[in-house]
Protein backbone atom coordinates (compact mmCIF):
# COMPACT_ATOMS: atom_id res chain seq x y z
CA UNK A 1 0.00 0.00 0.00
CA UNK A 2 2.51 2.31 0.81
CA UNK A 3 4.70 1.60 -2.59
CA UNK A 4 1.38 2.73 -3.93
CA UNK A 5 0.95 5.96 -2.67
CA UNK A 6 4.29 6.72 -3.56
CA UNK A 7 4.45 5.58 -6.83
CA UNK A 8 1.42 7.81 -7.27
CA UNK A 9 2.70 10.60 -5.47
CA UNK A 10 5.69 10.26 -7.87
CA UNK A 11 3.83 9.85 -10.68
CA UNK A 12 1.89 13.24 -9.80
CA UNK A 13 5.03 15.36 -9.28
CA UNK A 14 6.51 14.01 -12.56
CA UNK A 15 3.33 14.90 -14.48
CA UNK A 16 3.24 18.21 -12.92
CA UNK A 17 6.81 19.18 -13.59
CA UNK A 18 6.13 18.03 -17.16
CA UNK A 19 2.99 20.16 -17.85
CA UNK A 20 5.18 23.06 -16.63
CA UNK A 21 7.61 22.37 -18.84
CA UNK A 22 5.01 22.41 -21.90
CA UNK A 23 3.75 25.20 -20.38
CA UNK A 24 7.18 27.63 -20.73
CA UNK A 25 7.75 26.06 -24.20
CA UNK A 26 4.27 27.20 -25.02
CA UNK A 27 4.02 30.75 -23.51
CA UNK A 28 7.15 31.26 -22.39
CA UNK A 29 9.73 31.19 -25.75
CA UNK A 30 7.15 33.18 -27.47
CA UNK A 31 8.05 36.28 -25.41
CA UNK A 32 11.95 35.81 -26.37
CA UNK A 33 10.93 37.07 -29.80
CA UNK A 34 13.95 37.00 -31.82
CA UNK A 35 16.24 35.86 -28.81
CA UNK A 36 17.46 32.84 -29.05
CA UNK A 37 17.15 30.55 -26.09
CA UNK A 38 20.41 29.74 -24.17
CA UNK A 39 19.88 26.51 -23.68
CA UNK A 40 18.63 25.84 -20.19
CA UNK A 41 15.24 26.62 -18.99
CA UNK A 42 14.23 27.36 -15.06
CA UNK A 43 10.33 26.07 -14.70
CA UNK A 44 9.27 25.61 -10.99
CA UNK A 45 5.74 25.07 -9.52
CA UNK A 46 5.17 27.68 -7.23
CA UNK A 47 2.25 28.80 -4.80
CA UNK A 48 1.48 32.29 -3.54
CA UNK A 49 4.18 33.77 -1.62
CA UNK A 50 7.10 30.85 -2.84
CA UNK A 51 9.95 32.54 -4.78
CA UNK A 52 12.44 30.62 -7.40
CA UNK A 53 15.66 31.79 -8.19
CA UNK A 54 18.96 30.90 -10.24
CA UNK A 55 21.58 32.47 -11.11
CA UNK A 56 23.47 32.66 -14.11
CA UNK A 57 26.28 34.10 -16.32
CA UNK A 58 25.98 36.42 -18.88
CA UNK A 59 29.06 37.30 -21.43
CA UNK A 60 29.90 40.78 -21.95
CA UNK A 61 29.75 41.83 -25.75
CA UNK A 62 26.17 39.39 -26.10
CA UNK A 63 22.58 40.52 -26.07
CA UNK A 64 20.05 39.08 -23.70
CA UNK A 65 16.37 39.17 -22.96
CA UNK A 66 14.73 37.30 -20.20
CA UNK A 67 11.82 36.29 -20.07
CA UNK A 68 9.16 35.62 -17.66
CA UNK A 69 6.13 33.62 -17.99
CA UNK A 70 3.53 31.92 -14.82
CA UNK A 71 0.01 30.74 -14.69
CA UNK A 72 -2.46 33.36 -15.27
CA UNK A 73 -4.18 32.05 -11.72
CA UNK A 74 -0.60 33.40 -9.50
CA UNK A 75 -1.48 37.16 -10.73
CA UNK A 76 1.75 39.04 -11.82
CA UNK A 77 5.07 37.66 -10.95
CA UNK A 78 7.61 39.88 -9.29
CA UNK A 79 10.86 39.61 -11.14
CA UNK A 80 14.13 41.04 -9.86
CA UNK A 81 17.57 40.57 -10.97
CA UNK A 82 20.56 41.13 -9.21
CA UNK A 83 24.22 41.20 -8.80
CA UNK A 84 26.17 38.28 -6.96
CA UNK A 85 26.12 40.60 -4.31
CA UNK A 86 22.54 41.17 -4.34
CA UNK A 87 22.48 44.30 -5.26
CA UNK A 88 19.44 45.40 -7.05
CA UNK A 89 19.55 46.08 -10.81
CA UNK A 90 15.96 45.54 -12.17
CA UNK A 91 12.70 45.09 -10.28
CA UNK A 92 9.19 45.11 -12.19
CA UNK A 93 7.04 45.56 -8.27
CA UNK A 94 4.98 42.94 -9.84
CA UNK A 95 3.75 45.08 -12.92
CA UNK A 96 3.07 42.98 -15.35
CA UNK A 97 6.73 43.70 -17.32
CA UNK A 98 7.72 40.08 -18.72
CA UNK A 99 10.97 40.52 -20.26
CA UNK A 100 13.97 42.72 -19.42
CA UNK A 101 16.57 43.40 -22.40
CA UNK A 102 19.96 43.99 -21.32
CA UNK A 103 24.32 43.83 -21.84
CA UNK A 104 26.70 43.40 -19.18
CA UNK A 105 29.63 45.96 -19.12
CA UNK A 106 31.50 43.00 -17.96
CA UNK A 107 31.14 39.25 -17.83
CA UNK A 108 29.28 38.55 -14.83
CA UNK A 109 27.04 36.38 -12.74
CA UNK A 110 23.45 38.28 -12.18
CA UNK A 111 20.81 36.47 -9.90
CA UNK A 112 17.16 36.11 -11.25
CA UNK A 113 14.07 36.01 -8.72
CA UNK A 114 10.66 34.96 -9.65
CA UNK A 115 8.23 35.83 -6.74
CA UNK A 116 4.74 34.79 -6.86
CA UNK A 117 2.67 37.35 -5.00
CA UNK A 118 0.62 36.19 -1.25
CA UNK A 119 -2.89 35.90 -1.87
CA UNK A 120 -4.58 39.22 -1.29
CA UNK A 121 -7.21 39.79 -3.73
CA UNK A 122 -9.93 37.55 -1.62
CA UNK A 123 -10.20 38.33 2.09
CA UNK A 124 -13.28 35.75 2.90
CA UNK A 125 -11.87 33.08 4.98
CA UNK A 126 -12.65 30.08 2.40
CA UNK A 127 -11.26 32.10 -0.43
CA UNK A 128 -7.64 32.98 1.02
CA UNK A 129 -7.32 29.57 1.86
CA UNK A 130 -8.79 28.48 -1.94
CA UNK A 131 -5.98 31.14 -3.13
CA UNK A 132 -3.14 29.62 -1.09
CA UNK A 133 -3.72 26.15 -1.89
CA UNK A 134 -3.35 27.36 -5.90
CA UNK A 135 -0.29 26.43 -7.21
CA UNK A 136 1.01 27.16 -10.88
CA UNK A 137 4.19 26.98 -13.27
CA UNK A 138 6.57 30.13 -13.12
CA UNK A 139 9.27 30.07 -15.85
CA UNK A 140 12.43 32.12 -17.19
CA UNK A 141 13.79 31.66 -20.38
CA UNK A 142 17.18 33.57 -20.87
CA UNK A 143 17.81 34.37 -24.44
CA UNK A 144 20.77 35.96 -26.53
CA UNK A 145 20.50 37.96 -29.75
CA UNK A 146 22.13 36.43 -32.72
CA UNK B 1 10.04 40.13 2.42
CA UNK B 2 12.47 42.86 2.81
CA UNK B 3 11.62 45.91 1.21
CA UNK B 4 14.09 47.33 -0.73
CA UNK B 5 14.67 51.19 -1.00
CA UNK B 6 14.89 52.38 -4.70
CA UNK B 7 17.29 56.04 -5.38
CA UNK B 8 16.54 56.90 -8.65
CA UNK B 9 18.25 59.77 -10.14
CA UNK B 10 17.20 60.59 -13.54
CA UNK B 11 20.09 62.22 -15.62
CA UNK B 12 18.29 64.37 -18.52
CA UNK B 13 17.35 62.99 -21.23
CA UNK B 14 18.95 64.56 -24.51
CA UNK B 15 16.70 64.21 -27.35
CA UNK B 16 19.28 65.76 -30.04
CA UNK B 17 22.70 65.77 -30.33
CA UNK B 18 25.85 63.76 -30.80
CA UNK B 19 25.42 60.02 -30.90
CA UNK B 20 27.84 59.85 -27.62
CA UNK B 21 25.55 62.63 -25.45
CA UNK B 22 22.73 60.25 -26.63
CA UNK B 23 24.00 57.24 -24.87
CA UNK B 24 23.71 57.91 -21.38
CA UNK B 25 19.86 58.42 -20.45
CA UNK B 26 20.09 57.36 -16.99
CA UNK B 27 21.99 56.36 -13.89
CA UNK B 28 20.26 54.45 -10.97
CA UNK B 29 22.42 53.23 -8.34
CA UNK B 30 20.48 51.07 -5.40
CA UNK B 31 21.69 50.05 -1.96
CA UNK B 32 22.87 46.77 -1.78
CA UNK B 33 20.19 44.42 0.19
CA UNK B 34 21.88 42.48 2.95
CA UNK B 35 21.36 38.29 1.83
CA UNK B 36 20.59 36.20 4.52
CA UNK B 37 23.32 36.03 7.87
CA UNK B 38 25.24 33.02 6.86
CA UNK B 39 26.17 34.22 3.51
CA UNK B 40 24.38 31.34 1.56
CA UNK B 41 21.91 31.87 -0.93
CA UNK B 42 19.23 29.61 0.10
CA UNK B 43 17.59 27.54 -3.26
CA UNK B 44 19.42 28.67 -5.68
CA UNK B 45 19.41 26.70 -9.27
CA UNK B 46 22.68 27.46 -11.12
CA UNK B 47 22.62 28.32 -14.88
CA UNK B 48 25.68 27.61 -17.11
CA UNK B 49 25.95 29.59 -20.63
CA UNK B 50 25.50 27.33 -23.20
CA UNK B 51 28.29 26.15 -25.99
CA UNK B 52 26.64 28.56 -28.70
CA UNK B 53 27.32 30.92 -26.65
CA UNK B 54 31.06 30.67 -26.05
CA UNK B 55 31.21 29.32 -29.87
CA UNK B 56 29.82 32.71 -31.39
CA UNK B 57 31.56 34.16 -29.18
CA UNK B 58 34.90 32.52 -30.18
CA UNK B 59 34.07 33.67 -33.74
CA UNK B 60 33.21 37.24 -33.10
CA UNK B 61 36.65 37.59 -31.77
CA UNK B 62 38.23 37.00 -35.01
CA UNK B 63 39.70 33.71 -34.36
CA UNK B 64 40.02 30.68 -36.72
CA UNK B 65 38.76 27.69 -36.99
CA UNK B 66 40.88 24.53 -36.26
CA UNK B 67 39.22 20.90 -36.81
CA UNK B 68 42.73 19.71 -35.12
CA UNK B 69 40.83 20.86 -31.71
CA UNK B 70 37.30 18.77 -32.25
CA UNK B 71 37.34 15.78 -30.14
CA UNK B 72 38.84 12.51 -32.49
CA UNK B 73 36.24 11.03 -34.25
CA UNK B 74 35.91 7.71 -32.78
CA UNK B 75 33.29 4.73 -33.72
CA UNK B 76 31.37 5.03 -30.04
CA UNK B 77 30.05 2.46 -29.20
CA UNK B 78 26.78 2.41 -26.35
CA UNK B 79 28.13 3.20 -23.41
CA UNK B 80 27.76 0.87 -20.33
CA UNK B 81 26.37 4.15 -17.78
CA UNK B 82 24.30 6.65 -18.88
CA UNK B 83 26.34 9.31 -17.13
CA UNK B 84 29.61 8.46 -19.67
CA UNK B 85 26.91 9.22 -22.61
CA UNK B 86 26.05 12.27 -21.51
CA UNK B 87 29.06 13.68 -20.86
CA UNK B 88 30.67 12.48 -24.32
CA UNK B 89 27.39 14.08 -25.77
CA UNK B 90 28.14 17.33 -23.94
CA UNK B 91 31.62 17.48 -25.92
CA UNK B 92 30.22 16.33 -28.98
CA UNK B 93 27.33 19.19 -28.73
CA UNK B 94 30.32 21.97 -28.26
CA UNK B 95 32.12 20.70 -31.25
CA UNK B 96 29.09 20.54 -33.49
CA UNK B 97 27.94 24.14 -32.30
CA UNK B 98 32.25 25.07 -33.24
CA UNK B 99 31.59 23.65 -36.67
CA UNK B 100 28.05 25.15 -37.54
CA UNK B 101 28.98 28.94 -36.25
CA UNK B 102 32.03 28.67 -38.58
CA UNK B 103 30.24 26.86 -41.66
CA UNK B 104 32.00 23.68 -41.97
CA UNK B 105 30.05 21.42 -43.43
CA UNK B 106 31.55 18.00 -43.58
CA UNK B 107 32.19 18.13 -39.90
CA UNK B 108 28.85 19.44 -39.10
CA UNK B 109 27.05 16.71 -40.23
CA UNK B 110 29.36 14.37 -38.96
CA UNK B 111 29.36 15.52 -35.77
CA UNK B 112 25.43 16.07 -36.15
CA UNK B 113 25.18 12.15 -36.96
CA UNK B 114 27.43 11.16 -33.89
CA UNK B 115 25.38 13.51 -31.63
CA UNK B 116 21.74 12.07 -32.61
CA UNK B 117 23.71 8.60 -32.12
CA UNK B 118 24.11 9.43 -28.81
CA UNK B 119 21.22 11.36 -27.76
CA UNK B 120 19.41 7.93 -28.72
CA UNK B 121 21.13 5.90 -26.11
CA UNK B 122 19.79 8.39 -23.44
CA UNK B 123 15.98 8.54 -24.49
CA UNK B 124 16.66 11.85 -26.58
CA UNK B 125 15.14 10.60 -29.69
CA UNK B 126 12.06 12.58 -29.00
CA UNK B 127 13.32 15.91 -29.39
CA UNK B 128 16.75 15.45 -31.33
CA UNK B 129 16.94 12.95 -34.62
CA UNK B 130 16.90 12.59 -38.28
CA UNK B 131 14.31 15.19 -38.76
CA UNK B 132 16.55 17.93 -37.03
CA UNK B 133 19.66 16.81 -39.41
CA UNK B 134 16.60 16.99 -42.54
CA UNK B 135 16.05 20.48 -40.95
CA UNK B 136 19.86 21.60 -40.58
CA UNK B 137 20.20 19.92 -44.29
CA UNK B 138 17.68 22.11 -45.42
CA UNK B 139 19.54 25.36 -43.93
CA UNK B 140 22.98 24.24 -44.22
CA UNK B 141 23.54 27.72 -46.23
CA UNK B 142 22.23 29.38 -43.69
CA UNK B 143 24.12 30.45 -40.58
CA UNK B 144 21.73 32.17 -38.78
CA UNK B 145 18.77 29.27 -38.86
CA UNK B 146 20.99 27.16 -38.55
CA UNK B 147 22.15 28.80 -34.95
CA UNK B 148 18.48 28.88 -34.34
CA UNK B 149 17.62 25.65 -34.72
CA UNK B 150 21.06 23.93 -32.89
CA UNK B 151 20.18 26.34 -30.02
CA UNK B 152 16.17 25.54 -30.05
CA UNK B 153 17.43 21.75 -29.96
CA UNK B 154 19.67 22.48 -27.05
CA UNK B 155 17.03 24.02 -24.98
CA UNK B 156 14.94 20.88 -25.77
CA UNK B 157 17.45 18.87 -24.75
CA UNK B 158 17.67 20.42 -21.75
CA UNK B 159 13.88 20.67 -21.07
CA UNK B 160 13.28 16.82 -21.76
CA UNK B 161 16.34 15.51 -19.72
CA UNK B 162 14.51 17.57 -16.77
CA UNK B 163 11.49 16.15 -17.37
CA UNK B 164 12.54 12.74 -16.98
CA UNK B 165 13.79 13.69 -13.65
CA UNK B 166 17.68 13.11 -15.15
CA UNK B 167 18.80 16.41 -13.76
CA UNK B 168 22.30 14.69 -13.05
CA UNK B 169 22.82 13.77 -16.83
CA UNK B 170 21.94 17.35 -17.91
CA UNK B 171 24.36 18.86 -15.28
CA UNK B 172 26.63 16.14 -17.22
CA UNK B 173 26.10 17.45 -20.67
CA UNK B 174 26.39 20.95 -19.35
CA UNK B 175 29.65 19.98 -18.24
CA UNK B 176 30.54 17.92 -20.86
CA UNK B 177 30.19 20.92 -23.44
CA UNK B 178 31.62 23.47 -21.13
CA UNK B 179 35.42 21.54 -20.77
CA UNK B 180 34.83 21.18 -24.61
CA UNK B 181 34.43 25.01 -25.05
CA UNK B 182 37.18 25.71 -22.29
CA UNK B 183 39.48 23.47 -24.07
CA UNK B 184 39.18 24.98 -27.74
CA UNK B 185 39.35 28.35 -26.46
CA UNK B 186 43.07 27.27 -24.86
CA UNK B 187 43.86 25.33 -28.38
CA UNK B 188 43.02 29.06 -30.10
CA UNK B 189 44.60 31.14 -27.44
CA UNK B 190 47.97 28.55 -28.62
CA UNK B 191 47.20 29.44 -32.07
CA UNK B 192 46.68 33.03 -32.14
CA UNK B 193 48.63 34.21 -29.38
CA UNK B 194 48.22 37.94 -30.00
CA UNK B 195 44.39 37.72 -29.50
CA UNK B 196 43.46 39.25 -26.54
CA UNK B 197 39.84 38.43 -27.27
CA UNK B 198 40.47 34.47 -26.42
CA UNK B 199 42.56 35.26 -23.46
CA UNK B 200 39.54 37.41 -21.89
CA UNK B 201 36.55 34.33 -22.99
CA UNK B 202 39.13 31.62 -21.00
CA UNK B 203 39.16 34.59 -18.02
CA UNK B 204 35.45 35.20 -17.62
CA UNK B 205 35.16 31.00 -17.70
CA UNK B 206 36.12 31.63 -13.64
CA UNK B 207 33.05 32.58 -13.12
CA UNK B 208 31.03 29.62 -15.03
CA UNK B 209 33.29 27.35 -13.46
CA UNK B 210 31.79 28.44 -10.05
CA UNK B 211 28.52 27.98 -11.54
CA UNK B 212 29.07 24.80 -12.67
CA UNK B 213 30.94 23.17 -9.74
CA UNK B 214 27.99 24.40 -7.76
CA UNK B 215 25.56 22.87 -10.03
CA UNK B 216 27.43 19.48 -9.96
CA UNK B 217 27.34 19.40 -5.84
CA UNK B 218 23.52 18.84 -6.10
CA UNK B 219 23.94 15.32 -7.39
CA UNK B 220 25.65 12.37 -6.20
CA UNK B 221 27.97 10.98 -9.28
CA UNK B 222 29.87 7.77 -9.82
CA UNK B 223 33.44 7.47 -8.98
CA UNK B 224 34.38 7.67 -12.54
CA UNK B 225 32.81 11.14 -12.61
CA UNK B 226 33.84 12.24 -9.02
CA UNK B 227 37.55 11.85 -9.66
CA UNK B 228 38.25 12.62 -13.46
CA UNK B 229 35.54 15.26 -14.06
CA UNK B 230 34.32 16.36 -10.26
CA UNK B 231 37.90 16.66 -8.44
CA UNK B 232 40.24 18.22 -11.47
CA UNK B 233 37.15 20.72 -12.00
CA UNK B 234 37.71 21.68 -8.58
CA UNK B 235 41.63 21.75 -8.81
CA UNK B 236 41.11 23.92 -12.36
CA UNK B 237 38.46 26.59 -9.47
CA UNK B 238 41.85 26.94 -7.48
CA UNK B 239 43.88 27.96 -10.21
CA UNK B 240 41.71 30.50 -11.36
CA UNK B 241 40.67 31.49 -7.59
CA UNK B 242 44.85 32.40 -6.98
CA UNK B 243 44.80 34.63 -10.20
CA UNK B 244 44.10 38.26 -8.93
CA UNK B 245 40.36 39.66 -9.45
CA UNK B 246 39.45 43.40 -8.84
CA UNK B 247 37.09 42.37 -6.57
CA UNK B 248 36.88 46.47 -4.63
CA UNK B 249 35.60 47.88 -7.95
CA UNK B 250 32.35 45.51 -7.35
CA UNK B 251 31.34 47.21 -4.96
CA UNK B 252 29.20 49.84 -6.41
CA UNK B 253 26.39 48.88 -9.20
CA UNK B 254 25.20 51.28 -11.89
CA UNK B 255 22.83 50.90 -14.99
CA UNK B 256 22.49 52.75 -17.74
CA UNK B 257 20.09 52.64 -20.93
CA UNK B 258 22.50 52.73 -23.96
CA UNK B 259 20.65 52.58 -27.50
CA UNK B 260 17.54 51.57 -25.66
CA UNK B 261 18.79 48.60 -24.02
CA UNK B 262 20.24 48.45 -20.38
CA UNK B 263 23.88 47.82 -19.86
CA UNK B 264 24.38 46.51 -16.14
CA UNK B 265 27.49 46.52 -13.72
CA UNK B 266 30.84 48.24 -14.11
CA UNK B 267 33.68 47.79 -16.31
CA UNK B 268 36.32 45.84 -14.66
CA UNK B 269 39.74 44.59 -16.32
CA UNK B 270 41.17 40.86 -15.75
CA UNK B 271 44.19 40.28 -17.12
CA UNK B 272 45.34 36.58 -17.65
CA UNK B 273 48.73 36.11 -17.74
CA UNK B 274 50.76 33.54 -19.79
CA UNK B 275 51.74 31.89 -16.60
CA UNK B 276 48.39 31.38 -15.62
CA UNK B 277 47.20 30.67 -18.99
CA UNK B 278 49.37 27.39 -19.14
CA UNK B 279 48.09 26.58 -15.78
CA UNK B 280 44.67 26.51 -16.98
CA UNK B 281 45.53 24.79 -20.66
CA UNK B 282 47.63 22.35 -18.92
CA UNK B 283 44.47 21.21 -16.51
CA UNK B 284 42.17 21.40 -19.11
CA UNK B 285 43.70 19.27 -21.10
CA UNK B 286 44.31 16.97 -18.62
CA UNK B 287 41.02 16.43 -18.04
CA UNK B 288 39.69 16.42 -21.63
CA UNK B 289 41.95 13.60 -21.92
CA UNK B 290 40.57 11.59 -19.19
CA UNK B 291 37.35 11.95 -21.41
CA UNK B 292 39.16 10.11 -23.54
CA UNK B 293 40.76 7.72 -21.88
CA UNK B 294 38.13 6.99 -19.28
CA UNK B 295 35.12 7.29 -20.76
CA UNK B 296 35.26 5.93 -24.43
Amino acid sequence: MRLLIIFFSLFFISNTNAQCRGFAKEYCKKILGNYVATGESNISELKPGEKHQFMATFYKGQHYRIAVCSDESLGNIQFTIRNAKRQLYFDNHGEAIKNFDFRVSTTQQLIISLIVPKSSTNNSENGTKEKEEISGCVSAITGFRL
Amino acid sequence: MKKVLTYIFLVSVISCGSVEEKKVVQDTIYPTEEGPSDGVLENIYYSIPSPIETTILIREGGLKFSSDLLFPENELMPFSKKTSTALVLGVLSTDLNYAMVYEKQKQTSRLLEEVIKLAKQINLSAVINDKTKDRIDNNINNRDSMQIIISDQFWEIDNMLKENEDHDLAALLITGGWIEGVHIACGLSLIDTSNKSIKDIISDQRIVLENLIQLNKSFEFNDRINDYIISPLTELKTIFDSIPYPIENLDSTSIKLIDNEYELGNYLTFNLNETDLNLIRNKISSIRQNILIQFL
